[in-house]
């Protein structure tokens, strides 16, 4: 690359001082020489441009392309006049298949499978079992021949897999490209059921081309706390509505079978709740190769993945990066150094007299322009979203509430606010829609607010208590050998739940109830034990520790009932009790005026805010989570009130005067 | 008694068991006295009935176990405390301290049974009233005993009970009253702590009190985990406020009661300071979680009052180290806001913070001068300061720190770390300093560019790089002996070389990279003059001196390739040679000399053995005068030019062969060479040169005319500087040269042309052999 002149250089900077327009951004374009040039489309464009969508497109609806973005991009030259550019796609050729007929193969004991038959050697690269019926997962080996004399091994291993009811398939093995006539595909059939043998195979020629190699863009990530069996990350998107196609994850583990779900905050009736955006299976045998889920275009950009882990250790994600969908080039007939504006993505598409030239563009054959340096900002992103601020809500009488937390002050913005377990047990909760929790500001009135359901649990760590029952049913009698322990639950009230137990012991089988211990009522003369949920807990060796079980169904209980029938044992040791809670948060724009959540009214009707109608830029904009003071008229928040804030500054002040006093003396001793 | 308990105790019998136990535990108690009443003394043996009264004390941990109405236990405790009090003046009366020892064990027992069966919420107070009773007792006892002049014996029982005692408190911090238990359990650490630190100051036993920070410690941390997410920030970093300056006011009360303890023993009450540290770690744990320190104002002030409280007990007990690492606390205890709690809005008060924190540390040097504590209170201050630097770097990914303040923190923090190294003459210090920039710039240029503008990159890594340029010229002549802030400002040149080289490519200014180390190569030039200056002439550090050029001449070197480009990066090389055996006759250093001679190697090899060479430029329309004769002769007279220089110095290679010997006939090889490119570009035709033998008698005859002047120019030269193996050289020039004419282009030639070659060579010839017999071999040779 030919560095940019300095003069050109200072005189895009120069002219940056004078923004013409609202666009948001520009970035110098390095150029190799005057005239015609492509320039690529790189992810700081996509974060800060009009956003793409993502259509299908090809024969078979293969191939994902990003259409109609960068509606706002205008190229500018030194002198400030505008360059006409064009959006031009690489030429691709559609990938062609041919069928071939098949014919089964003799099988063994534990392998089976079929050779297809392509007529005559072919260079092909790929084959397809779309034909084969689901469901099926079965692990595979693929021979190929010119001659059905000499095979060369093509895929030494692999696994091929089509389950409808999960919505995951994947029927084709690609191989490096060869001349081919005969392919022979083996399953192993050592841990499944035999597969039919399909009508017809199909072989994608290697001549016939391929798309281009997509851009691919690092991302960040973060772990979040998730119940056992699951690993949950949180991923942060460069922009909104970025062109994906696929996720391509990097694990440390050598060989991975799990199913994945990618997830993104959408707005369903009252609640903003995770929707799949992608699903799929990341499989990785010792070829090392990178996952791969395939998703739809997120419209946010905050996404999350889970993985289910099954009997295995928390998948350990090393890098996340985004696949983008098929882009343009950049095609512009460049008359000297150029800057690029954006990011005034209210403007239209430009319409230039250079799209006559699109026919005769070769854009495969053009020089490449680079971009010379980051963007830089012309004006202030607009407020995430605009005008949210100015939908105030009405004024709102806070006797009738029970609840009163002080948010902490910030920035006024978005923010988000997580409910603890205290609002979620003295609110009227997700059954009423949190119809009683609402965001006051210093003046009373409303401030709208947006209830976000997260993916990931809300943890409340548990202890778990040796107990004398009271109920009846489970006090001691002989030959029974049973443990009860009382777990107190932070507040009554709370929603349905999960609670997950671990143990320390490595080989078991125990079963496990868990319930409330009622009082004597008008249907029993004496205290009794309501089950809530029972299972057989078993564990051998490295099987999971914990036991996940779900809790419902007693309102005003504030603690739980766990039995544990020892049988001939000794009592299991118990460890790691936690509660998952669902977990939801507040999406507002923090005012000015100090502000505070109030909850805890049974008589309120479910707010309509027009809030509601901005729904998709609330979502969309990155947020930091605010906090808010303990909950009055609970243990901790009296105990909050142990020091006033005047209190402990005047004793902190005290103590400065005395070690000051101290230090006076000893250096006069001195 | 034990039998009763176990099987026929009824809570109707509570009264009387109460009654006759303590009637019992009296008896055996005054057991001696009675039978010296009635004139019949115990021996040895029926003294020891005594110790039956103290040990009977186990029924009130047996009752508050079994007895529910003991969940109100003040009767039958009340009789225990009375019990206790009463055992307690027997034993100092009779000199055995085991007595009261037995019995302060069963007495705590039994607090710890009540505590285990009725503590709750409900009875907090009653708890509370009850442990401070004891505990008061526990205080009051050895002391009312030591003032009777009766002590407890063994001396260290005393605290061993106080030691037990304090596992107590472990169910106000651990239950579930923890919380509200808050004030309590500060009350009664500080009562326990006070007698622990009176009873090991009196038996001047300091593990007794190590052991027992160490217990009070743990009991606050557990209630921390337990309770500090209920009661709030304010209420927990009061009671660890406390807790710290308690610890320290004990340590520095003890340390005061023995003074005189010389260095070497075991444990000292000035080291249980350190203890006090602890202040400082669950800051830290808490300054790291956010939802705890953000706003940090309660924090940071807890930090400072702990910070001082440290800085004036190290101050009360001379114990330098103490304050050392309080400061270092302190900073880090910032930095681990900076990092994990400070958000989008609180960078700025990350970098004042940490500002503040080495400010402290450096004012402290004035008040420790007082106390001869001047080293410590500097130590303190450097590791305020380069944890500052951490934090300057954390706060530099924080949307909210302006830029300005970042670089004016960096600037500030290392300038005033050069200054302590050179005012305490820690020279290695400023070595790490110039590390610490490295780490700054390495920061920025991987971890957060390139979201900033990359102007800001190289601003920062220039004022860090000033700073660092302009300490050697401070000093001065305070420096004369010292190579630490020379090698320092190399170090930070280099730093700024390669963060301006990652700026300049960030802003796609990369064709100006080699301004960067052209400067930094004058800046060091400066720096050597200023060095030459300064020293007498014997009487240099030639190493230093050495470091200085060479580091300079590196630059340049730098920046001929990365601002250079073919023939132009040779050339530089070249000429770099040439200085650089200039600078060895001024600074006899062989790292010069070796620098030298491998640059003119690396020279000769790109031009005589490059096949490259031919390729980097295409041949231009003017012939002869081209760039092939300007790069060769250029190079060929750096090296005639360091080949001189060299000669009046010790320039043997390894020890062998002189390189002023073979720097000429380097330059030798590269003339004709460039004489042979002259002749085929004059014929060339195309874009390239290429060597046609036999495309042309005029083409063949130029090489032959050409070769044969060469030969006669070496050969005078030879002659005229005496230098034996050039005239070998061109009398087997002209041999070859000769042989050619004859054997080659003269049968090309015909009529005329072939008599006047043969004339021309036979008067070359004829030049030759005059010149040798006259100049050579008319006189011997005398020098070769």
């Amino acid at each position: 690359m030919k560095p940019l002149p300095i003069a050109a250089v200072l005189a895009l900077l120069a002219q940056a001082a004078t923004p013409p327009s609202s666009q948001r951004f520009e970035r110098p374009i390095a150029v190799s020489a005057p005239g015609p040039q492509k320039l690529a489309i790189d992810a700081a464009l996509l974060a800060g441009g009009a956003p793409f969508t993502v259509v299908r497109r090809g024969t078979y609806g293969e191939r994902l392309v990003a259409e109609g973005g960068l509606s706002d991009l205008r190229l500018m030259a030194a002198d400030g006049r505008e360059v006409p550019y064009l959006l031009v796609y690489p030429p691709v050729r559609e990938p062609q298949w041919i069928p071939a007929g098949v014919e089964p193969i003799a099988a063994t004991k534990k392998t089976s499978g079929f050779e297809a038959d392509l007529g005559s050697v072919r260079d092909v690269g790929a084959v397809d079992l779309r034909d084969l019926p689901g469901p099926f997962m079965k692990r595979f080996a693929l021979e190929a021949s010119a001659d059905r004399a000499h095979w060369t091994l093509v895929v030494p291993e692999g696994t091929l897999f089509d389950v409808p009811e999960r919505k995951i398939r994947d029927t084709r093995a690609t191989f490096t490209a060869g001349p081919y006539r005969y392919l022979r595909l083996t399953w192993d059939d050592t841990n499944s059921a035999r597969v039919p043998v399909p009508s017809r195979v199909f072989a994608r020629l290697a001549a016939a081309g391929a798309a281009p190699a997509p851009l691919v863009v690092p991302l960040r990530f973060e772990r979040r706390p998730s119940e056992p069996g699951r690993s949950r990350y949180h991923i942060t998107l460069p922009a909104r509505r970025l062109p994906l196609a696929a996720l391509r994850l990097d694990a440390d583990s050598t060989y991975v079978f799990r199913s994945v779900t990618v997830t993104e905050s959408r707005l369903l009736a009252w609640q903003a709740t995770p929707i799949t955006i992608g699903q799929g299976f990341l499989v990785r045998d010792q070829t090392a190769m990178m996952l791969r889920v395939p998703i739809e275009q997120p419209t946010q950009d905050e996404i999350d993945l889970l993985v289910e882990d099954g009997d295995n250790q928390p998948l350990n994600l090393r890098a996340v990066s985004a696949e983008l969908a098929e882009l343009p080039w950049i095609y512009v007939e460049a008359p000297g150094p150029l800057a690029a504006r954006y990011g005034d993505t209210t403007l239209a598409k430009p319409s230039y007299d250079l799209e006559a030239a699109r026919p005769s563009i070769d854009i495969e054959k053009m020089l490449e322009a680079r971009w010379a340096m980051t963007p830089s900002s012309l004006a202030p992103a607009p407020a995430p979203p605009p005008d949210m601020a100015a939908l105030g809500g009405a004024p709102l009488d806070v006797s009738s509430f029970r609840y009163s937390r002080e948010i902490a002050a910030g920035e006024p913005g978005l923010v988000a606010l997580p409910l603890d377990a205290a609002v979620l047990a003295h609110s009227v909760g997700p059954d009423r829609e949190f119809a009683d929790v609402r965001i006051v500001d210093g003046t009373g009135r409303q401030v709208p607010r947006l209830v976000e359901r997260r993916p990931e649990p809300l943890m409340l760590p548990l202890r778990v208590q040796p107990a004398t029952p009271v109920a009846v049913a489970l006090q001691p009698a002989a030959g029974r050998n049973r443990s009860v322990y009382r777990v107190p639950l932070p507040y009554a009230g709370l929603p349905d739940a999960h609670i997950v137990i671990g143990t320390s012991a490595r080989v078991f089988r125990r079963h496990v109830e868990i319930g409330y211990e009622r009082p004597a009522d008008r249907a029993h003369r004496d205290p009794w034990f309501k089950a809530t949920a029972s299972v057989e807990w078993s564990r051998t060796e490295g099987g999971p520790a914990e036991l996940t079980l779900p809790v419902s169904g007693a309102s005003d209980a504030t603690e739980l009932t766990l039995v544990v029938d020892e049988g001939d044992n000794s009592a299991l040791p118990l460890s790691d009790v936690q509660l998952l809670l669902p977990s939801y948060r507040l999406r507002f724009v923090r005012p000015e005026s100090p502000s505070r959540l109030v909850y805890g009214s049974d008589s309120i009707d479910g707010p309509r805010y027009d809030l509601a109608l901005l729904a998709p830029a609330v979502l969309g904009a990155a947020v930091a989570d605010a906090t808010m003071a303990p909950e009055a008229g609970t243990p901790a928040a009296a105990a909050d009130q142990l020091i006033s804030p005047p209190l402990f500054w005047a004793v902190l002040a005290g103590a400065v005067v005395v070690l000051l006093g101290v230090l006076v003396t000893l250096l006069r001793k001195t | 008694m034990a039998a009763l308990l176990w099987t026929g105790y009824s809570p109707a019998a509570r009264i009387p068991v109460v009654v006759f136990t303590a009637l019992y535990v009296l008896v055996f108690t005054f057991a001696p006295v009675i039978a010296g009443w009635f004139g019949r003394p115990f021996d040895d043996l029926g003294d020891r009935t005594a110790y039956a009264g103290p040990l009977l004390l186990f029924a009130f941990a047996v009752l508050a176990r079994i007895d529910p109405a003991l969940a109100s236990p003040w009767m039958p405790f009340s009789v225990l405390l009375g019990l206790l009090a009463v055992i307690a003046a027997r034993a100092s009366v009779t000199g055995k301290g085991p007595l009261y020892f037995v019995a302060a064990f069963f007495a705590i027992a039994a607090q710890a049974s009540w505590s285990a069966t009725h503590l709750d919420l409900s009875r907090l107070r009653t708890a509370v009233e009850m442990y401070a009773a004891f505990g008061a007792l526990v205080l009051a006892a050895p002391i009312l005993a030591r003032r009777a002049g009766r002590p407890f014996e063994p001396a260290a029982g005393t605290g061993v009970v106080v030691l037990v005692s304090l596992p107590l408190l472990l169910f106000l911090a651990s239950g579930p009253i923890a919380p509200e238990a808050l004030w309590a359990l500060a009350l009664l650490l500080a009562i326990l702590n006070a007698a622990m630190f009176i009873e090991s100051a009196a038996v001047g036993l300091p593990p007794i009190s190590f052991l027992g920070s160490i217990l009070s410690w743990a009991i606050l941390a557990a209630w921390w985990v337990r309770a500090s997410g209920s009661v709030g920030v304010l209420a927990s970093l009061s009671v660890l406020t406390g807790m710290t300056l308690v610890t320290l006011g004990g340590y520095v009360w003890a340390h005061a009661r023995q003074p005189n303890v010389p260095d070497g023993v075991p444990a000292r009450f000035a080291d249980g300071l350190f203890l006090g540290l602890c202040g400082h770690l669950c800051l830290f744990l808490l300054a790291a979680n956010p939802a705890w320190s953000i706003p940090p104002w309660p924090v940071f002030a807890t930090l400072a009052v702990l910070t001082l409280a440290t800085s004036v007990a190290s101050l009360a007990v001379r114990a330098g180290a103490l304050h050392v690492a309080a400061t270092g606390a302190a900073s880090m205890v910032v930095l681990a806001w900076t990092l994990a709690a400070a958000g989008r809005s609180w960078g700025l008060v990350a970098l004042l913070a940490a500002a503040g924190a080495a400010a402290f540390a450096l004012g402290w040097i004035a008040i420790a001068r007082r106390r001869d504590l001047t080293g410590a209170a500097a130590a303190g201050a450097v590791v305020a300061l380069f944890v500052a630097e951490a934090t300057a770097m954390g706060a530099a990914g924080l949307p909210a720190a302006p830029f300005t303040a970042i670089v004016i923190a960096h600037a500030v923090n290392l300038s005033v770390v050069l200054a302590i190294a050179a005012w305490r003459s820690w020279r290695p210090l400023a070595v790490a300093a110039a590390a610490a920039g490295w780490a700054v710039a390495l920061h920025w240029q991987f971890f957060l560019m390139p979201g900033p503008p990359w102007t800001q990159l190289l601003v920062l890594s220039f004022a860090i790089y000033a700073v660092f340029v302009a300490y050697p010229f401070v000093l001065g002549r305070r420096i004369q002996d010292d190579r630490y802030p020379y090698i320092a400002t190399i170090m930070a040149s280099a730093m700024f070389f390669f963060a301006a080289r990652a700026a300049l490519d960030a802003g796609g200014m990369l064709r100006m990279i080699g301004l960067v180390p052209v400067v930094e190569s004058a800046v060091l030039a400066v720096l050597l003059r200023q060095l030459l200056r300064l020293e007498r002439p014997g009487a240099r550090d030639l190493g230093r001196l050495a470091l200085v050029a060479g580091a300079a001449l590196a630059f340049v070197t730098v920046a001929i390739p990365v601002q250079l480009s073919h023939q132009w990066i040779t050339i530089g090389w070249a000429l770099e040679g040439a200085a650089l055996a200039w600078l060895f006759r001024r600074i006899p250093h062989r790292g010069l000399f070796y620098s030298a001679i491998a640059l003119l190697t690396t020279v000769f090899v790109r031009l005589a053995l490059n096949p490259e060479i031919f390729l980097y430029e295409p041949r231009g329309s003017l012939r002869i005068f081209n760039w092939y004769l300007y790069t060769y002769v250029l190079c060929a007279a750096a090296m005639l030019l360091a080949g001189w220089w060299l000669s009046s110095t010790d320039d043997a290679v390894a020890g062998t062969v002189r390189a002023s010997r073979l720097l000429p006939a380097a330059a030798g090889v590269l003339l004709f060479i460039v004489l042979n490119i002259e002749i085929a570009d004059y014929f060339a035709t195309g874009p390239e040169i290429t060597f046609r033998f036999g495309a042309g008698v005029s083409q063949d005859l130029t090489y032959t005319i050409g070769w044969l002047l060469f030969g006669m120019a070496l050969l005078a030269v030879g002659i005229w500087q005496r230098v034996h193996a050039a005239r070998v050289a061109a009398v087997m020039l002209i041999a070859v040269t000769t042989f050619k004419c004859f054997l080659y282009d003269l049968r090309s030639l015909g009529g005329l042309y072939r008599v006047g070659s043969f004339v021309g060579l036979a008067i070359a010839l004829a030049l030759v052999s005059l010149a040798l017999q006259k100049f050579v071999l008319a006189r011997p040779e005398k020098t070769a």
